[in-house]
C-alpha cells in the first residue's frame, strides 16, 4: 500500500464499473483486475467493495448478471451491461467530463 | 427522467425479488464470493507461495468479507425486511413462552378495540353513509317556526302550498302523513291492518326513486275535493300478499272502504328509506277544501333544490314565502331548510356522544393496563436489554423491536376485536332503544380497514410507554448492579402512577354516570302509578273514520262532522259481553289507557262561564264506561263511579282526579260543582273524585284529570278531534292466565263487528315495563361498563402496588429488622398509593361532571349532580383501591425479614 493512492469519490466507483463492462461481459474478480491494471493500481478500491456495487447496479437495472462457466470450466457470476446501463453509462460519463472540466477551470490547471 | 423512472421500476420488481429468493441469492453470493477468493489466491500461488498463505494475502486484499457481505444484502434491497422479519420472529417465541400473559393482553385489547370498531360501525352507518336516493345532497326538509320559537315544526297543508306554489329555488316539493287502514279485496275479505302514506305525487319526484313496476300516480289524479282511487303499494306488501305477481298491476283493492286501482310497486330500497316505519301502501294525498285551511302541524316537508341552488338560498325563499303568508293570516310564521340528512340525524348526536365516551373510556382502561404490562415487562427484561445494547444493537434498533411486539399484540387484538364488534352490535346494540337501519350494523370493508388502522395505531401508542422506558434507561446503571437489585427508576413509578390514576379516573367517571341512571331507574320503578296493572290485558278497537261520519257543517273555520252513535253502541255491546265472558272479573272502556298512553290536554272551565282564551287550567280527558276504576284498582276517594244514571238523555256528570279537586276547590269537597270541557263546552256536574295516576311512568308532575262517561259524548265536533271518538282500548282483568281468554274474546269482537282482523290483546303491565326499557337498558349496560372499568382500575393498582412490594421486598425486610412496625410499612403503603388515587378521584369527578350532561335527557328524579351518587362512587372506587393495595402487602408481610434478605 503506498500514500500515492488514492481513495474513489462517492459514486464514481459505480461509473468505473460501467465502463469496465461496456467493453464485454466479466465476474466479479476480472472487474476488480481491470480496474486495478487500468488505473495502474493508483486508485484504492478494496476488492469486496465492488460486490456491494454490484449488486446496486444489478437492482437499478444497469447491468445483469448471469451464471457462466469461465475457464478451465469453473463457475463464475458474469456481468453484463443492459441498454439501460449503456445509457446511464453515457450520461454519467458526459456528467463526468462536465465537472472535471469544470473544476480544472477553477483550479487552473488546464 | 425516464432514465430515473425506469430505474426505480426495476429497484422495485428487484426488491420483491430478492425477498422471495432469498436463500437462492444468499447461496449465490456465498458461491460468488468465495469464488472471488479462489481465483485471487490462484495468483499469488503461482507467485510462489503456499496455499495457506495465498488464501490469507487473499483475504487481506479482498477486504473484511462479514462486512462485503452484509453491505451486498443492504444493496440487495431486503435488510430493512429481513431484520424486521427477524423480530417478528423473537416477539413471537416471546409471546409463546408466556401464553397466559400474551392471552391476557390480547383480549383486554380486543375488548378497547372491539367496542370502537361498533362504534365506528354505527358512526358509518349513520353518519357516513349517503342517503339512498340521486343527488341526495339536493334533498332538503323544510320545517315552519311560530312565533319568536326558533325550533322547527311540522308544517301546515297552508304553509306546504305556500312553499310548493311561491318558492322558485325548488324542483318538487312534497308532503306526506302515515295512516292506519284497513286494506281488503275488493269484495272486502281478507282484511288486514296495513300503514298507509298519504304522498302528494310530487314525493316520487322529490326522492327521485320510480316505482319498479307500474307507475306512480300524478297530480291529476289527485282531484282537490274529490276522491282519489289509484294506489301504489310497497315492495313488501306486494311480495307478502300478491306473492310478487307482476299481474297485481290494475289489480283493485279495498281500503278503509273505498275501493283504490294498483298502478304501481315500489323497490324495496324505498321501505327501508323512509324513517323507521314499514308503509305498506301509497295512496294520493288529496287537498280538500277542509285541509287546506287546516292548521294542524303534522306535515313533513320535504324538497329537492334546483341544481345549482344552496341550502341558504332555499331558506331565505321559503322563509320569506312563510313570513308572508303570516302577514296575510296575521301570525308570525318563518321557515328553516335543512339538508334532510342533517335534519334526519340531527336527533343520533346525543347517544353516539354517550357511546363514544363509552367505548373510548373502554379504550382508555384497556390500554393503560395494557401499557402497565408491557411496561413491567420491558423492566423485568432490562438484563436482557442491556445484552442486545452490549453487543452493538442501537437504542433505536431495541425501540424498533418493542414496536413490533406491542403491533403484533394490537394486531391479536384486532383480530378477536370484529368478534367482540360482532357480539357489541348484534347483542349489546340491538337491544338498545337506539333505532338504526339495518345496514348500518354491517361489518363491512370499510369496517375492516377501519380496524385495522385503529389496531395499529393503538400498537404503536402501546409501544411508546416501553420505547420511552428504553431511550432513557441508564444502561450503564444496569451493568453495574443485579437485575433485582436495581429499583424501577423514580420516573418510571411516576409513568406507572400517572397510567393507574387515569384508570381510576375513567372509572370512577363511569361509575357516577351509572350511579345516576340506577338511580332514575329505581325512582321511576317504585314511583307510584295509583294504579295496579298486574293482570289486565288490553285491546284496541279503531273504527274506520271514513265509515263514521258525516259532514254537518262548520264551526270555528273548521269542518264540524256528525258522529255516529255506531262505534259507541258496538263498543259498549263488546264491553257488556266481555264482562259476561267466563274468567274475566271486570271490564272497561278508555280511549286511551293511562300509565301508558297520555290523554289529551284540554283547557277546562269552571262553573256555567265560558272557558278563558288563554291561563284556563288543563286537564286530561279520558272517556271511560263505568267498572273503568274498579278494574284497574284506582281508589275512588270521594262520591260515585259511573253507571247506568249516566245515559246520553241523563244529567251530564264528570269525574276528577283529587289533584285538579285539590287544584280548583282546595279542601272542599267538588261533588255537584260544575265543570265544562273544551271538546264538548257543556256543563257537567262532578259526581266522584278518583285517586291520582300518572299518565306514564316518567311523568315527573301528576297532572289533573277528568273522566267523562262513554255514553255522554257530543254528537257532533270537529274534524281534527274525530279520531278521538273513533278508538276504543277495551281492559279488562282475569283470573285465570289472561291470554287463555283471547280466543273468546276474539269471537266476542268479530261476533259485534263482522270483518275486521283480530284484535292484538296484550297485557299492561308488559306495556309498562316495556315503558321502563329504555331505562332498564342504559342503567344496565352502563353498570355493567363501570363494573368492569372499576376491575380494570383495581386490577391495575393491584399490579403497581405488587411491582413495588416486589421490588422494595429489600428495603421493607431491612426497614422491619430495624424495628418498624406492621403499622409502619401499611403507613408507607398508603403513602405510595395515595397520591394517585387523590389525582385519580379528582379526575374523576371532573370527568363525571362534564360527561353526565350527556346523559341529563335519561336521568329522572335526579340531578347529574347528585351528590349521594358521587359519595357513594367515590367510596367505591376507595375500596375496590384498598383492596388491591392490601392483598400484596399482606402477602409482603407474612414473609419474614430474614428470608426476604437472604432472597438477594
Amino acid at each position: 500500500m503506498t500514500d500515492e493512492r488514492i481513495e474513489l469519490p462517492q459514486g464514481t466507483l459505480d461509473l468505473l464499473i460501467l465502463k469496465t463492462l461496456s467493453l464485454e461481459p466479466m465476474h466479479g474478480w476480472a472487474i476488480s483486475e481491470r480496474l486495478r491494471q487500468v488505473s495502474h493500481a493508483a486508485l484504492q478500491v478494496p476488492q469486496g467493495s465492488i460486490y456491494p456495487a454490484l449488486h446496486r447496479l444489478e437492482r437499478r437495472g444497469l447491468i445483469a448478471a448471469e451464471w457462466g462457466t469461465s475457464d478451465n470450466n469453473r463457475k463464475a457470476k458474469y456481468y453484463e451491461l443492459t441498454r439501460l446501463g449503456r445509457k446511464r453509462l453515457a450520461a454519467e460519463s458526459d456528467q463526468w467530463a462536465k465537472l472535471t472540466t469544470a473544476v480544472g477551470l477553477v483550479l487552473d490547471l488546464n | 427522467m425516464w432514465l430515473e423512472l425506469q430505474e426505480r421500476w426495476n429497484d422495485l420488481c428487484y426488491r420483491v425479488r430478492s425477498l422471495a429468493r432469498r436463500d437462492d441469492l444468499e447461496r449465490e453470493l456465498h458461491a460468488e464470493l468465495d469464488a472471488h477468493l479462489d481465483r485471487e489466491a490462484e495468483t499469488y500461488e503461482r507467485r510462489g507461495v503456499t496455499a495457506e498463505e495465498a488464501h490469507r494475502l487473499a483475504r487481506m486484499t479482498f477486504g473484511g468479507i462479514e462486512g462485503i457481505r452484509e453491505a451486498t444484502r443492504v444493496e440487495r434491497g431486503t435488510a430493512l425486511i429481513e431484520s424486521i422479519a427477524s423480530d417478528v420472529r423473537r416477539a413471537v417465541l416471546g409471546f409463546r413462552a408466556s401464553p397466559g400473559w400474551t392471552a391476557a393482553i390480547g383480549l383486554t385489547l380486543a375488548l378497547g378495540i372491539g367496542v370502537n370498531v361498533a362504534a365506528f360501525t354505527i358512526v358509518k352507518g349513520t353518519l357516513l353513509t349517503p342517503l339512498p336516493y340521486p343527488d341526495a345532497d339536493r334533498l332538503v326538509l323544510i320545517s315552519a317556526t311560530v312565533g319568536d320559537d326558533a325550533s322547527p315544526l311540522p308544517a301546515t297543508v297552508p304553509e306546504y302550498v305556500a312553499w310548493r306554489d311561491r318558492t322558485h329555488v325548488f324542483e318538487a316539493v312534497a308532503t306526506a302523513g302515515y295512516v292506519k287502514a284497513d286494506l281488503a279485496a275488493e269484495d272486502g275479505s281478507a282484511v288486514e291492518v296495513v300503514q298507509t302514506l298519504e304522498c302528494s305525487p310530487s314525493l316520487f319526484g322529490a326522492l327521485g326513486i320510480p316505482p319498479e313496476l307500474g307507475r306512480a300516480f300524478t297530480e291529476a289524479e289527485t282531484p282537490i275535493n274529490g276522491r282519489a282511487d289509484v294506489a301504489v303499494i310497497t315492495h313488501g306488501l306486494w311480495e307478502r300478499r300478491f306473492h310478487g305477481d307482476p299481474r297485481v298491476i290494475g289489480q283493485r283493492v279495498r281500503i278503509d272502504d273505498h275501493i283504490y286501482a294498483i298502478v304501481g310497486v315500489m323497490p324495496a330500497s324505498f321501505a327501508e328509506s323512509i324513517s323507521g316505519t314499514t308503509i305498506d301502501v301509497l295512496v294520493p294525498l288529496v287537498l280538500n277544501s277542509n285541509r287546506l285551511k287546516g292548521s294542524a302541524r303534522g306535515w313533513p316537508v320535504i324538497a329537492r333544490l334546483k341544481p345549482g341552488t344552496s341550502v341558504d338560498e332555499a331558506q331565505a325563499d321559503a322563509n320569506a314565502v312563510s313570513s308572508r303568508l303570516g302577514a296575510e293570516r296575521g301570525e308570525r310564521l318563518g321557515a328553516i331548510v335543512r339538508q334532510l340528512w342533517t335534519a334526519q340525524r340531527s336527533n343520533l348526536g346525543r347517544p353516539l356522544a354517550v357511546l363514544g365516551g363509552i367505548v373510548a373510556v373502554v379504550l382508555l382502561l384497556a390500554c393503560t393496563n395494557v401499557s402497565g404490562l408491557l411496561l413491567a415487562r420491558t423492566i423485568a427484561r432490562r438484563a436482557d436489554l442491556f445484552v442486545r445494547w452490549a453487543i452493538g444493537a442501537g437504542r433505536a434498533r431495541l425501540i424498533r423491536q418493542l414496536l413490533i411486539e406491542s403491533l403484533l399484540l394490537a394486531g391479536l387484538g384486532g383480530c378477536l376485536s370484529m368478534a367482540v364488534a360482532w357480539v357489541t352490535l348484534h347483542v349489546w346494540i340491538a337491544r338498545g332503544p337506539l333505532v338504526l337501519p339495518a345496514a348500518s350494523t354491517a361489518l363491512d370493508g370499510r369496517v375492516t380497514v377501519f380496524a385495522v388502522a385503529f389496531s395499529m395505531a393503538v400498537g404503536v401508542l402501546l409501544g411508546l410507554t416501553p420505547a420511552a422506558y428504553v431511550w432513557r434507561a441508564d444502561f450503564g446503571e444496569a451493568r453495574g448492579s443485579s437485575s433485582r437489585a436495581v429499583w424501577e427508576p423514580r420516573r418510571v413509578r411516576r409513568l406507572r402512577g400517572v397510567l393507574v390514576a387515569t384508570q381510576i379516573a375513567a372509572a370512577l367517571t363511569l361509575l357516577v354516570n351509572a350511579g345516576l341512571l340506577v338511580n332514575t331507574f329505581v325512582r321511576l320503578a317504585v314511583n307510584p302509578l295509583g294504579g295496579d296493572l298486574a293482570g289486565v290485558s288490553a285491546f284496541t278497537v279503531q273504527f274506520a273514520p271514513a265509515r263514521y261520519r258525516a259532514f254537518a257543517g262548520s264551526r270555528d273555520g273548521l269542518p264540524l262532522l256528525d258522529i255516529s252513535p255506531e262505534p259507541a253502541r258496538k263498543a259498549a255491546e263488546i264491553w257488556r259481553r266481555l264482562r259476561a265472558m267466563p274468567g274475566a272479573s271486570d271490564a272497561a272502556v278508555v280511549n286511551h289507557v293511562p300509565f301508558v298512553q297520555a290523554g289529551p290536554l284540554t283547557p277546562i272551565g269552571v262553573g256555567d262561564g265560558a272557558i278563558a282564551d288563554a291561563g284556563a287550567p288543563r286537564a286530561r280527558v279520558y272517556v271511560v264506561t263505568p267498572h273503568f276504576f274498579a278494574t284497574l284498582r284506582m281508589p275512588l276517594v270521594r262520591g260515585r263511579d259511573f253507571d247506568a244514571r249516566d245515559a246520553p238523555d241523563g244529567p251530564l256528570v264528570a269525574i276528577v282526579s283529587e289533584t285538579l279537586a285539590r287544584t280548583l276547590w282546595g279542601g272542599r269537597s267538588p261533588i255537584g260543582e260544575r265543570i265544562r270541557v273544551a271538546t264538548d263546552d257543556r256543563p257537567r256536574a262532578i259526581v266522584g273524585v278518583v285517586a291520582d295516576s300518572r299518565v306514564n311512568p316518567q311523568e315527573r308532575a301528576v297532572t289533573p284529570m277528568i273522566y267523562t262517561p262513554l255514553g255522554q259524548q257530543p254528537t257532533q265536533d270537529v274534524a281534527p278531534n274525530i279520531g278521538e271518538y273513533l278508538l276504543m282500548t277495551f281492559v279488562f282483568r282475569t283470573a285465570r292466565d289472561p291470554l287463555a281468554t283471547a280466543a273468546a274474546v276474539q269471537t266476542i269482537v268479530a261476533d259485534v263487528d263482522p270483518g275486521r282482523p283480530p284484535v292484538d290483546i296484550h297485557l299492561l303491565d308488559r306495556d309498562l315495563s316495556r315503558a321502563l326499557e329504555a331505562w332498564t337498558y342504559f342503567a344496565s349496560a352502563m353498570t355493567t361498563f363501570a363494573a368492569i372499568a372499576m376491575l380494570l382500575a383495581a386490577i391495575g393498582v393491584y399490579g403497581v402496588v405488587a411491582h413495588a412490594v416486589a421490588q422494595r421486598a429489600r428495603e421493607l425486610a431491612i426497614r422491619r429488622a430495624l424495628g418498624a412496625g406492621h403499622l409502619d410499612i401499611w403507613r408507607l403503603a398508603f403513602n405510595y398509593v395515595g397520591w394517585f388515587l387523590a389525582c385519580g378521584l379528582v379526575c374523576g369527578i371532573a370527568g363525571a361532571a362534564a360527561s353526565t350532561r350527556l346523559i341529563q335527557g335519561a336521568l329522572w328524579g335526579v340531578t347529574p349532580t347528585d351528590a349521594p351518587t358521587y359519595t357513594i362512587a367515590v367510596l367505591l372506587m376507595i375500596a375496590a383501591t384498598c383492596a388491591a393495595v392490601v392483598v400484596p402487602i399482606r402477602r409482603g408481610l407474612r414473609e419474614s425479614p430474614a428470608s426476604a434478605l437472604r432472597a438477594e
